[in-house]
């Protein structure tokens, strides 16, 4: 593996030399760390934890338009070719995992156009979490603080310089076009501080035997129990880096429309609601169960891996201290 | 205030044959969270706390879909109560709510807490970062005494006071059955910033809207964190007519915040849990104050503080200003 | 470049001001073209979202318009009204959009004249403010308008 070194202080010629692409970093916005693109270099902030608008985003915008339409009949749809090629910088390392866990859903049975488009399109650019976060669990399920799945080029910050690692030939390229600022590593590795971090992971959770518990606890009434403090906001869908679930609507005014692809949450009664009116997770309590199911056990069941990456997103926005990790040790105790 | 008080106070509740459970406050899974809790026996009553770290309103669960205590049966629910902490601002969204017949008192039994303001858990969380044992706070003359594993920490009130709390007009419960430990006297609104606001020509204060605006991603978590958004089934999730279309831009976020500072115009009773639950940091409070600001020099209106005043816009008064009117 | 030619939407009251508006028709008094009505039974029944509604749709001012105070058909209705577009007024004042574009007026029925001056009035106002460009586009640039 190659490792380069690029002194902090470097890092806005090392983005400004990546100009031939569009960037996506976290940006400073308001008293808000959010994620989006990147207009000015001086805006990015690599608070990595207060990241309530995440990278998803980049790929999988919040509302994508299909295509547009009039009363005269002409139909445009979205052009793909015109998706720039795109480094998103600055992510987690369970932030890049979590696009590998969304490419079976996009790229399966029938892959989906406008995923690829942008994902083939994408460099993940990570840096590795030294201080991983108060609800970071990242570890028990599968990934690490420094975690290379999905990412491209993973940055380490050792003090005043960031050592870069190259994981795959995109990462190269990008190194190549800013070669000018990055000086070859020493051989010095990266594994104490690696284990430092993983070390400072302070929640832990076996979920060793998880889907089948659940296979077993659908009808159970401790679903209603746990569902009862949830007030139905969507902050927990809306955050998560592995939620997909979207919604296709026409907006329309009189002369012109548009079929615009929007993100959808499972904990908004409108998200099952049928147009006979009907509601099949018309509480609560079901939609609850159904978040919990889709992640650890359905995915489990379709895609061979639990939709979750342990990034803590969902616990820490959570208005009423839903906790996911307590949540499951609590379903691995039901009888 | 005594916590021991509290629990006793809420045993004798427990006590009472026609209270079915009490909704209370015990302690969050990690750090300085709080998590609401539902007591049903005397046993449990150990698990309830009270602290500046308290900050949602479980109003909410009273009017929240699939409540426990719905009036399908008529003749059984209306025997039965449902015991409640409420703090100032609470109350004054139980009055609120029981004005607009939107609950009847009668399934009610309210513990008062006079209330001494809530921290801002951004602000604390920011302040002790990586912090997942749970944690003590107590406030002691102007300053919050912080526990963390056995350590402790004294920061003043106002470095961490959640902002609409410390001008708190009325922290000690309006009406309650009890009342747990002694009235507070409220402070006089502050409307400063927002006649700072007020005074800027219209196009910089739909930049500086834009700017707030275009952050929203619509999760809805400051509607349903709010006690007085309890419609059943809200205007956002009407689909004939769509008043407010899904896609997340500049115009569909507009019409959300109008929409909703609309809704709670002479409503709002000002907790503040929906700008602290923001995941984006909008500052939802000066809509919710601007209307409240304006509700009181227009109409000499104050939400929420008797339940027998009929709500504010199913009123009028023959001398209502109507200068702007041609 | 052709004189910008407002877009108002008035909602009249089916008593009141909408047979107002007949009588300045019949009486053939002239005002300027700008205003397009939705006839409503009573002011009462303008929902105050119908105000931003139409001006993220597409007008540049909004008019309600119905009967005098103590002349509603329906008793209370333009009292009802009067306050819920004073707070939705100045809500959207503080929101960045200019008072002078929603404007609220009485005309009765045999008030042609009045309802013609108003038109008027309200026309020149928001002409001077001009188009309402801000709320009408979506953060990518694309026009939600009316084309």
């Amino acid at each position: 593996m190659t490792t380069y070194t690029l002194p902090k202080d470097k890092l806005p010629e090392f983005l400004s030399a990546l100009s031939d692409y569009e960037i996506w970093a976290p940006v400073k916005k308001g008293p808000a760390t959010l994620f989006d693109r990147l207009d000015d270099l001086k805006d990015v902030d690599l608070d990595l934890e207060n990241q309530p608008v995440i990278s998803k985003k980049a790929i999988f915008p919040q509302n994508e338009p299909l295509f547009s339409y009039d009363r005269k009949g002409t139909v445009t749809e979205t052009d793909l070719n015109a998706v720039k090629n795109t480094i998103v910088f600055g992510i987690r390392p369970c932030d890049a995992r979590s696009f590998t866990l969304l490419d079976p859903v996009f790229e399966g049975d029938v892959p989906d156009p406008y995923y690829r488009a942008r994902r083939s399109k994408t460099a993940l650019l990570g840096i590795a979490c030294n201080d991983p976060f108060v609800n970071c669990f990242c570890t028990s399920i599968g990934g690490s603080p420094f975690g290379r799945e999905g990412l491209d080029l993973l940055f380490i910050d050792c003090g005043d310089l960031f050592t870069l690692e190259v994981i795959t030939e995109t990462g190269k390229e990008i190194t190549g076009k800013a070669s000018s600022l990055l000086s070859p590593a020493t051989a010095e590795s990266s594994e104490q501080i690696a284990q430092a971090a993983t070390d400072k992971i302070k929640r832990h959770i076996d979920l060793t035997g998880l889907p089948e518990k659940l296979a077993s606890l659908f009808e159970h009434p401790v679903w209603k129990e746990f569902a009862s403090k949830c007030i139905g906001c969507g902050i927990c869908t809306y955050s998560c880096p592995t939620c997909y679930c979207f919604d296709m609507q026409d907006e329309t005014t009189l002369k012109q429309g548009r079929r615009v692809r929007i993100w959808d949450s499972c904990m908004f009664p409108e998200y099952t609601l049928h147009a006979s009116g009907h509601n099949p997770r018309a509480t609560r309590t079901e939609r609850f169960r159904n978040r919990i199911y889709h992640k650890f056990k359905f995915n489990m069941d379709n895609f061979h891996s639990y939709s979750c990456v342990g990034c803590g997103r969902c616990i820490s926005l959570c208005p009423v201290n839903i906790d996911l990790i307590d949540y499951l040790s609590r379903v691995k105790e039901t009888e | 205030m005594d916590i021991q008080k509290l629990r006793d106070e809420a045993k004798r509740a427990l006590g009472r044959k026609e209270i079915e459970y009490l909704i209370g406050y015990k302690k969050g899974s990690y750090g300085f969270r709080i998590s609401p809790c539902f007591i049903e026996t005397k046993e449990e009553v150990d698990q309830l706390t009270f602290s500046p770290l308290c900050s949602l309103s479980l109003v909410n669960y009273l009017t929240i879909e699939g409540k426990p205590l719905l009036p399908a049966d008529e003749k059984k629910s209306k025997a039965k109560k449902v015991a409640l902490l409420v703090r100032g601002c609470d109350s004054r969204a139980l009055n609120q709510i029981i004005a607009e017949g939107g609950i009847s008192p009668d399934q009610l039994y309210v513990i008062g807490i006079p209330c001494s303001g809530v921290i801002d858990l951004k602000k604390i969380e920011a302040r002790f970062p990586h912090t997942p044992d749970p944690v003590d706070v107590v406030e002691e003359n102007g300053n919050y005494i912080i526990t963390i594993n056995d350590q402790s920490h004294t920061v003043p009130v106002d470095e961490l006071k959640a902002e609409t709390c410390k001008t708190c007009q009325y922290p000690t419960p309006l009406t309650c059955k009890k009342l747990i430990g002694d009235k507070r006297a409220g402070n006089p609104p502050q409307y400063e910033d927002i006649q700072i606001l007020e005074a800027q020509p219209p196009e910089e204060k739909w930049q500086f809207w834009q700017n707030q605006f275009s952050r929203c991603i619509r999760c809805y978590a400051c509607r349903n964190s709010c006690p007085l958004c309890y419609c059943d089934g809200c205007i956002l999730e009407k689909l004939k007519p769509q008043w407010v279309k899904r896609s997340v831009d500049t115009n569909e976020n507009f019409m959300f915040h109008i929409t909703r500072a609309f809704h709670l115009a002479g409503r709002c009773i000002s907790c503040g849990e929906c700008e602290r639950v923001c995941p984006v940091d909008i500052p939802l409070m000066k809509l919710n104050r601007k209307m409240e600001k304006d509700v009181k020099e227009l109409f000499d209106f104050e939400a929420g503080l008797d339940p027998e005043v009929k709500p504010l816009l199913n009123t009028f008064a023959i001398e209502d200003p109507e200068d702007f009117i041609l | 470049m052709s004189e910008f030619e407002p877009n108002i939407v008035a909602f009249l009251c089916n008593w009141c001001s909408y047979a107002g508006a007949d009588l300045t028709g019949t009486t053939r008094t002239h005002y300027p073209p700008t205003v397009k009505v939705i006839r409503v039974m009573c002011t009462g029944r303008v929902n105050p979202l119908f105000v931003a509604q139409v001006l993220r749709t597409g007008a540049d001012g909004v008019l309600i318009s119905g009967c005098h105070p103590g002349e509603c058909h329906y008793m209370k209705g333009n009292f009802l009204a009067r306050r819920r577009f004073i707070i939705m007024r100045n809500l959207l004042e503080f929101i960045g959009i200019d008072p002078q574009r929603i404007r609220m007026s009485w005309v009765s029925a045999s008030e042609g004249k009045k309802f013609a001056d108003v038109i008027t009035e309200v026309t020149e106002d928001i002409k001077k403010l001009g188009p309402l460009q801000s709320f009408k586009e979506n953060v990518n640039g694309h026009p939600k308008t009316e084309g």
